[in-house]
């Protein structure tokens, strides 16, 4: 098991080296550059030719990625070009309202998605299953900015129960939570509803039943354990997809997080804290996953065992 | 018979499955009685109406599509077709138990063999957790298994020892009536004859009623002390032992004898019944079996047969002994 992850780890290494050119090779790629930002429109052609000199944004591009990588390798990924701030501790900064609304929605889309799948499968082809799918069916297809939108104007506008914008205390994340959570409910409902449906007519759910298991805990226990590894994977992919940050929620909300640190971050063409972000991201993503895959073993025995070898 | 040796009295219980293509009509009447500490084997063929008749006496017959029509199933002198769900799941596992066909997938892959026996003892009886498991580990070295691999999973384990371990769930609790479907059929040779042996010692100590179903007739001869033959949802035979292995009356019993092969005459061609078992959905107006019965007349083919006893002990249905000179070519013995 240590193997394992310790296996998983070391393969990260390529993965970073592999992000770190792609991106730095896509933002070198968008036209204009950061002192075009920066300058405003009085500066003169000629200073500005000074500036990007003295930042080093007219050297090649190799040297340019090397200079960055001799960074990165030393742990260093730099500091803003516009805010001159040290670009791990800005991402550190803006992580815990990431983690809140990206945790918030998660723990949304499984109590919704959960539920739901289990009763869609477990009365197969009724009015509750075809309800959840319709459910499911809106979650995926509203778009995010709308569904923020309209609750907005809900919640907060004409009834006030809820901030419309910002991170503060537990009650501003209930709405961009939902926001997040609806759409990530749909595709973990619709893998719920067929794991579960694949383990529902098992040999060893009749077994149980035969014990004198009731059917509560026939699903619930038995039934759902053994479906549980495809909702893991799609609920932990989508909860690591989150930790980058959700663009349009974070936007519509203005919510303080990773997200819109990138997308702003892009419209300054502030390209060291993009690639430093971008690269943080992808690890903490890559984390993620590896617990998620961590977990299976604890799910499923037959996993673990294949992970001893 | 004594009424309070019974254990188990199904009269005319009739199971259908009311799918969109049709009704299957799995079983369509069918009286058993079932004596404490007495074995009875069910034979036929697939498809025989045997599982179902086996999953009605615990109420677990899928539903939808299947639907207990007709009948009582009477248990302790009580008919648990009129229990409710929550009495249902006390009986199950405590007064009547069933080992499944296929160990391979019929224990739950994300337990522990431990917790699953566990599991049994813990829904029947006030104990401690604690307490069930080291019951568990007590079972499983009942089935000849080692205690302490009662924290290993279902994959760790072979086919052989996971029908242990099935055989040590259904009888955790000591059930009075235990329902054993094919359960060596999944079976290697070698590997069936310790598992019958095994539940046959456990009948005898615990003085359990036991339902074996089969297609297998050697099987029958050593476990059982009765035989019900079963084709198209009808039993169509029962008697001891020896009333139908030795003084066989059914045309269909015949051919499945026949249909085994002879040690004693090895070069000889096996005799397979011609034909295959009736569709459900569309059962024969007469005899069901008369599509394939060798000495079927007009009188099978158009009126359904009814029970006949020939002694107090066997039963015969088949309309050809209506003519009192009519007998099978297998002789009695």
């Amino acid at each position: 098991m240590y193997k394992y992850i310790i296996k998983r780890l070391l393969l990260l290494i390529p993965i970073m080296l592999a992000v770190s050119f792609i991106v730095f090779f896509i933002t070198d790629l968008a036209p204009g550059d950061v002192v075009d930002i920066i300058s405003g429109t009085e500066m003169s052609v000629e200073d500005k030719e000074k500036l990007r000199e003295e930042m080093g944004l007219n050297d090649p591009f190799v040297i340019r990625y090397f200079r960055y990588m001799s960074g990165l390798v030393r742990g260093d990924l730099g500091i803003s070009l516009v805010t001159k701030k040290d670009v791990f501790q800005v991402y550190i900064s803006r992580l815990p309202a990431t983690l809140k609304l990206a945790t918030a929605g998660t723990v949304v889309a499984l109590s919704i998605a959960i539920p739901l799948g289990i009763t869609a499968a477990v009365h197969q082809n009724s009015w509750r299953d075809s309800g959840s799918m319709v459910l499911g069916l809106l979650g995926l297809s509203i778009p995010t900015f709308w569904l923020g939108l309209l609750m907005i104007i809900i919640f907060s506008l004409k009834l006030g129960w809820f901030p419309s914008i910002g991170n503060e205390g537990l009650i501003s994340v209930v709405l961009p939570a939902i926001t997040v959570g609806s759409g990530q409910a749909a595709l973990t409902m619709r893998t719920t509803r067929s794991s579960m449906l694949e383990v529902i007519r098992q040999d060893y759910l009749r077994t149980a039943r035969a014990k004198g298991v009731s059917e509560k805990v026939v699903i619930r226990k038995h039934a759902l354990k053994n479906a549980l590894i495809p909702i893991l994977t799609v609920a932990g992919n989508q909860f690591g997809i989150a930790m980058g940050g959700a663009v349009m929620t974070e936007t519509v909300f203005a919510w303080p997080g990773i997200g819109r640190l990138i997308i702003d971050s892009i419209n300054n063409r502030d390209t060291q804290m993009v690639t430093g972000a971008i690269i943080l991201t992808t690890m903490l993503s890559s984390v993620v996953i590896l617990l998620i895959d961590i977990a299976y073993a604890f799910v499923d025995p037959r996993i673990k065992a294949r992970y001893t070898k | 018979m004594k009424d309070n040796d019974l254990i188990i009295n199904i009269e005319n219980l009739i199971v259908h499955y009311e799918t969109e293509e049709g009704t299957v009509r799995a079983v369509n009447g069918i009286d058993l009685k079932m004596k404490k500490k007495r074995s009875i084997g069910l034979v036929g063929e697939t498809g025989a109406g045997k599982t179902t008749t086996a999953l009605a006496m615990l109420r677990l017959i899928p539903d939808p599509p299947g639907v207990i029509k007709n009948g009582v199933i009477v248990l302790n002198g009580e008919n648990i077709l009129d229990k409710s769900v929550k009495e249902m799941e006390n009986i199950r596992g405590k007064d009547i138990s069933m080992i499944f066909q296929d160990p391979m997938t019929a224990l739950n892959p994300v337990f522990t063999v431990g917790e699953q026996i566990a599991e049994s003892i813990m829904l029947h009886e006030d104990v401690s957790k604690k307490e069930a498991y080291e019951r568990a580990k007590e079972l499983l070295e009942m089935v000849g298994i080692s205690g302490n691999r009662a924290n290993e999973y279902p994959h760790q384990f072979s086919g052989g020892m996971r029908q242990r371990a099935i055989i040590a769930i259904a009888l955790a609790c000591q059930p009075k009536v235990l329902i054993a479907d094919e359960p060596t059929t999944a079976l290697d040779v070698t590997i069936q004859a310790q598992v019958l042996e095994l539940i046959n010692d456990l009948m005898e100590k615990h003085e359990t009623a036991l339902l074996m179903i089969t297609h297998d007739l050697g099987v029958v001869a050593e476990v059982c002390d009765e035989v019900a033959v079963m084709y198209a949802g009808r039993i169509v035979e029962k008697g001891s032992l020896e009333d139908v292995f030795n003084r066989t009356k059914h045309p269909y019993t015949e051919g499945l004898f026949n249909s085994l092969p002879n040690i004693k005459d090895r070069k000889a061609k096996l005799k397979p019944i011609p034909g295959l078992m009736p569709d459900p959905t569309n059962l024969p107006i007469g005899c069901a079996f008369s599509p394939r019965c060798p000495y079927a007349n007009d009188i099978c083919r158009e009126q359904k047969p009814v029970p006949r006893w020939i002694s107090s002990t066997h039963m015969v249905e088949c309309s050809a002994y209506d003519d009192p000179s009519f007998h099978i070519a297998r002789r009695e013995k």
